[in-house]
């Protein structure tokens, strides 16, 4: 059992050395907050506005549209100040600017201007601007048709088409778009928690001088990757674990509880995402280490894994940009079965306890090939040249 | 430490190379070269930087595989069974890669594991091994504070740990100051006298005339000399070691 001598050694630098394992560690604590932030954040900017209040320059020479608005639980305050100004600089995130020349032409049935202040590449400002638009419409409609209505026209004459928009998405939906990116965060944890351990524990190696004396000793290739891919994988799937439970807290947080999320993470939806990601982590530990191994220092290593992380990203992507369709094949291929699954279960589809085995088992397989990999490596001669050598 | 008794073979040399060659791309690194390395004695391995002394060291230590002829430790084969043969073995690399964030005492327990000892028997020799490297202070502090004669010391102490009867030393006072340089060759003296096979890599002349009972100088992947250091100056009519080696080898190239 000498590989469990290689992973307590190795463990336990790496819980003394702290970088390596916080670097990980961190991303399991911060990702779900963040996640968490940003669901409160879309439930809340994408749902109903409620009263508003613009302020507007000249609103006094329109009061009818003054009322409207009221009645739409729009409040116009008189703007103090240079408005437009105040947009720009956003201060205020919409404004109104009734045009001096509007009671004249409003009073002789030629278009009245008004004036939309707002930022379009401001979240608040575009989003009460649509509202008040909306609202400006539905005023200019009203009018129209009494206009009509005076001069002997039926409105429904000059209105062949009637769209009705009924949008049902709640604000659970719309953050349930956010939690669509969840797959990809979690695949992530697998990926990223084990990543400084293992450039250190192979590359590092190499970079100290360290390696051949390992060697020096009657052990197994296979026995010192093994050490070495255990721990990695104790530090990703603790990684992973960490994100999950995290991932909990942040749904039991009063204000994500009050968003109608279709899925809740409940103890059942957190299994299957374990069982899920504990064969990923795995599988991602043993090639880390095979790529690491090829890697002279620690930094060399650490480029190469980071480019690593886009691999479970990519399924993320094809999918999101419709340059493929999920298909049934993509269900047991490492990764993208992962992606597959995760979002069956985002949307609230438990997968079934037959292709959870066939993917973990093939996962694990394709993991026990890097290992063999890694192992391969170690026997290269040229695993004994260092940076300098 | 105690003296070693060996299994009697009827055949003194414990670490035997017979006829290797090893060739990377373009380049022979090593030419049927053949040794050995008997009990008892301190043999040196001499010779210029590209001389092939590395290649053989990794020969011996199953590190490197030769493309043709063999190496034998304790009879054992070291390319068929490279498990067996390194447990006979104990090696100091000349680079002394330490792990900064694991303290002496672990450093030679993990050596220890390494080697398959009983854990009831590691803690009494890790402790012995400490006392006789002059480690017992150093003994939790981490490694990574250590000086390079402490290191060394270290690396020393964590190759004896399973009590090889073969032992291999690239360089061994690489980078020590005179003290420490002075207790490794007290310490490699020892061992030969306790009976061990010593293989010495140096390029430090004085030392190896000081310290090996026999030398082998390689050029050029080939074993050019061998004999006692006497009989080396001896043979080509040089007054110093160093002289007889720039003799042999054919031009001052090479010498550190």
């Amino acid at each position: 059992m000498m590989f469990l001598a290689i992973a307590r050694k190795e463990l336990r630098e790496a819980v003394r050395d702290r970088r390596s394992l916080m670097s990980g560690l961190l991303y399991g604590l911060w990702g779900p907050l963040v996640m968490g932030l940003a669901l409160i954040a879309m439930a809340g900017h994408q749902g109903d506005v409620g009263s508003v209040t613009v302020q507007a320059e000249g609103a006094s020479q329109a009061p009818g549209l003054v009322a409207f608005l009221a009645s739409r639980n729009v409040t116009v305050a008189e703007a103090t100040g240079d408005l437009a100004a105040a947009v720009r600089d956003r201060r205020v995130p919409v404004g109104l600017i009734v045009r001096a020349d509007y009671p004249g032409k409003f009073t002789t049935s030629r278009p009245a201007p008004v004036e939309l202040l707002h930022d379009t590449t401001w979240t608040e400002s575009a989003r009460r601007s649509a509202h008040l638009r909306g609202v400006l419409t539905d005023y200019g409609k009203v009018v129209a048709d009494t206009r009509l209505v005076l001069r002997g026209v039926a409105p429904t004459a000059v209105a062949p088409l009637r769209v009705l928009d009924r949008d049902f998405a709640t604000p659970g939906d719309r953050a349930a778009r956010m939690l669509a990116t969840l797959p990809i965060f979690v695949l992530l944890a697998a990926f990223i928690g084990g990543l400084g351990v293992a450039a250190d524990a192979a590359a590092g190696e190499r970079e100290r001088g360290s390696l051949e004396s390992l060697l020096l000793h009657p052990v197994g290739r296979l026995s010192i990757v093994g050490g070495k891919w255990l721990t990695v994988s104790l530090v990703s799937v603790a990684t992973v674990t960490l994100a999950l439970l995290t991932s909990v807290a942040v749904m039991q947080h009063p204000r994500v509880k009050n968003i109608d999320l279709p899925i809740g993470l409940s103890p059942i939806d957190t299994g299957h995402v374990l069982l899920l990601l504990v064969p990923l982590a795995v599988f991602a530990a043993a090639v880390q280490l095979s790529i690491a191994f090829q890697a002279r220092t620690y930094k060399e290593a650490q480029t190469k894994l980071s480019t690593l992380i886009f691999a479970p990203m990519l399924p993320g992507f094809l999918f999101a940009f419709g340059s493929i369709e999920p298909a049934h094949w993509m269900t047991f291929t490492p990764m993208m079965g992962q992606h597959v699954m995760l979002t069956a279960l985002v949307r609230g589809e438990a997968p079934t306890v037959m292709n959870l085995g066939v993917l973990s088992a093939i996962t694990l397989a394709a993991g026990a090939a890097a290992w063999l990999t890694a192992a391969h490596q170690l026997g290269r001669e040229s695993v004994l040249r260092r940076a300098n050598g | 430490m105690a003296a070693l008794h060996r299994v009697d073979r009827g055949d003194p040399a414990m670490i035997r190379v017979q006829h290797i060659r090893k060739q990377y791309g373009s380049t022979l690194a090593v030419n049927d070269v053949s040794l050995d390395v008997p009990d008892g004695m301190v043999t040196g391995l001499l010779g210029p930087n590209g001389a092939g002394k590395t290649t053989t060291i990794r020969a011996i230590t199953g590190l490197t595989r030769p493309d043709a002829g063999g190496v034998e430790v304790d009879g054992v084969n070291v390319a068929l069974h490279p498990m067996q043969a390194r447990a006979q073995l104990g090696v100091v690399p000349e680079t002394i890669g330490v792990y900064d964030h694991l303290t002496v005492r672990e450093h030679v327990e993990y050596s220890a594991q390494l080697q398959g000892l009983s854990a009831t028997y590691v803690d009494g020799r890790t402790a012995s091994l400490l006392a006789q490297m002059g480690l017992t202070a150093l003994a939790a502090r981490r490694a990574g504070g250590l000086s390079m004669g402490e290191r060394r010391r270290l690396a020393l102490a964590r190759a004896m740990v399973h009590q090889p009867r073969n032992l291999v030393f690239d360089e061994p006072t690489n980078g020590l100051d005179v003290m420490s340089a002075r207790e490794v060759r007290r310490e490699i003296r020892r061992l030969a006298a306790a009976g061990c096979a010593v293989l010495v890599s140096s390029h430090v002349m004085p030392e190896v005339a000081m310290l090996c009972d026999r030398v082998i100088v390689m050029a050029a992947g080939a074993i050019v000399a061998s004999g006692t250091p006497a009989e080396l100056m001896q043979q080509v009519g040089c007054a110093t070691l160093e002289d007889a080696f720039v003799r042999v080898i054919g031009s001052e190239e090479g010498l550190n």
